[in-house]
């Protein structure tokens, strides 16, 4: 559903993403990880065409018309209640919204303004919106941030609906264990480049090698005492 | 306390610099402008103006009542300063107004409206307060819905000086109401939103365009109308003026949108702003900065929409 070949990205001399290569298929649920700045929201920004980039993404035709992305920080206007973001974001899809109550499975209160949500709340309000959306391809980018252990249930198995539905899903998590949950694969960028794809069987394997790659030697440095 | 005027004055002046002119210059603009608007207020609508002077003064000086910014001066003096500060903050922003209004010899308005500045000193409100503002433009946010919110204190004021300029039979009054209605409702369009505001709808750069246009217009006409036909019944003779002023005002609202988009997602410089302010001075220069605009939106929103 989504080929991408030898995709780049620089920031003026700073290169982003390194010839990146990828096929993802409807009715999977792909993993990204990454440390903080390996380049995994500007690969979710070029594959949603929210950025320029060398390098080739074939996708069906017009896509963007069918992707909900959730960003990892959703910016919101300082006067819209959850509703009206609702209603903005399903108005620009052309959908109709129609008994909002019974979908607001999160418990959100809708009709506050969305900047006095906390950042689980407003996780989970941008998240419902795509969702009402009813888009095929999900891109969600740290959707586990700051949402409470309930919702992350809740969200775990909306992502295992969605594969159901053969919807193709591209998450981003710093919390291994919500991954393993979900993914069929999970592919490690570091620096721009994916070094690693790892598919369910050997997830404990990758985690395990994370752990000492990324935190033992780097808690060492500390030398604490 | 010193020090924080330094910093407000050196963040006034990177303000101005960021809007592209050098604030040597700026300050005698700024001067200059207050100065100029003011003498044409007073000399179309004598002492109405200095209720709309009042009105604007208290608005402004509403807006530095705002809970978190007032939480964060409590947290940078102690409790005589922070009151000192807030005092000196009023009575600076109050000043201009006052002035004028003693020029203009209304000494009983300008001990008020000081009055006013020093008691707003000690008031503080919550902006993202439980409460929510309800607006009539949920259905198509988010323009009208947040611009209504932010600007709701006004429409009573305006509405209401279109009711003063039938009793007291002064239609520069009425028209002024509906100029000021529509210049507020520009300012709506003045903020650019997030790309991805854009990026979510599923429509060619033109129909997003349009789309944008119709909401804008449609709600630009509730809104005017009940103005423009208390107007046209009270001062029939003025009809046609009433009719153009209203044409007028939807054009320059369509203008907002189209100039907006023209260099999305950068604010809205000095070079188109300077555009729109000659239409304006000049109406017929709108034929050509409309479609100018236009094609330079449908330009940059082809890169966002993927067109």
């Amino acid at each position: 559903m989504i080929k991408i070949e030898n995709l780049s990205k620089k920031y003026g001399k700073i290169q982003v993403l390194n010839t990146i290569n990828i096929e993802l298929e409807r009715g999977k649920v792909y993993g990204i990880v990454g440390e903080n700045g390996s380049g995994k929201t500007t690969l979710f920004r070029c594959i949603a065409g929210m950025e320029k980039y060398n390098g080739k993404i074939e996708t069906i035709q017009n896509m963007k018309d069918y992707l909900g992305f959730l960003e990892t920080e959703s910016y919101f206007f300082s006067k819209i209640t959850g509703r009206e973001y609702i209603q903005l974001l399903c108005n620009a899809r052309e959908k109709e919204l129609v008994n909002i109550e019974e979908k607001n499975i999160f418990d959100l209160p809708l009709d506050k303004y969305a900047t006095a949500y906390s950042t689980g709340m407003k996780k989970k309000l941008a998240l419902t919106a795509i969702l009402l959306q009813g888009n095929s391809v999900f891109i969600l980018d740290e959707p586990f941030n700051g949402v409470d252990i309930q919702s992350n249930i809740i969200i775990t198995e909306l992502i295992h609906k969605l594969k159901e539905l053969g919807k193709l899903v591209i998450i981003s998590s710093h919390i291994f264990s919500t991954l393993a949950d979900t993914c069929n694969e999970i592919h490690l960028l570091e620096n721009g480049s994916f070094v690693k794809k790892v598919f369910k069987e050997d997830f404990s394997k990758l985690e395990e090698e994370m752990k000492l790659r990324t935190v033992t030697n780097k808690i060492d440095k500390l030398n604490l005492v | 306390m010193k020090e924080y005027f330094q910093l407000r004055i050196k963040m006034l002046n990177r303000h101005f610099k960021d809007f592209g002119v050098e604030p040597i210059l700026a300050y005698p603009i700024v001067i200059l402008i207050f100065t100029g608007i003011t003498t044409f207020l007073y000399g179309k609508l004598q002492e109405y103006a200095i209720f709309i002077y009042c009105f604007i003064a208290i608005s402004i000086l509403s807006k530095l009542g705002e809970k978190k910014r007032n939480d964060f001066l409590k947290s940078c003096f102690i409790k005589r300063n922070y009151f000192k500060v807030r005092l000196i903050e009023n009575s600076l922003l109050v000043f201009p107004f006052i002035l004028y209004i003693l020029y203009q010899k209304y000494f009983f308005y300008a001990v008020i409206l000081y009055v006013i500045a020093l008691v707003l000193s000690f008031i503080i409100y919550n902006a993202t307060a439980n409460f929510t503002i309800p607006t009539p433009f949920s259905k198509k946010p988010f323009e009208f819905s947040v611009g209504f919110r932010n600007t709701f204190y006004i429409y009573p004021f305006i509405y209401w000086l279109t009711y003063k300029s039938i009793e007291v039979n002064n239609f520069n009054l009425g028209a002024f109401s509906l100029i000021a209605l529509f210049f507020m409702l520009l300012n709506y369009y003045s903020k650019i939103e997030d790309s991805y505001y854009v990026w979510i709808y599923k429509k060619s750069s033109k129909d997003f365009i349009v789309n944008k246009i119709k909401i804008g217009i449609t709600y630009g006409i509730i809104l005017s109308l009940p103005i423009c036909i208390a107007l046209s019944v009270f001062f029939n003779t003025y009809i046609l003026i009433i009719f153009s002023f209203q044409l007028g005002g939807l054009f320059y609202l369509a203008q907002a949108i189209v100039a907006k988009y023209s260099i999305f997602p950068e604010e809205v410089n000095i070079p188109i702003r300077i555009l729109i302010v000659m239409s304006m001075f000049f109406p017929p220069f709108i034929l050509i900065t409309l479609p100018y605009f236009y094609s330079k939106s449908i330009e940059k929103l082809n890169a966002v929409l993927n067109d």
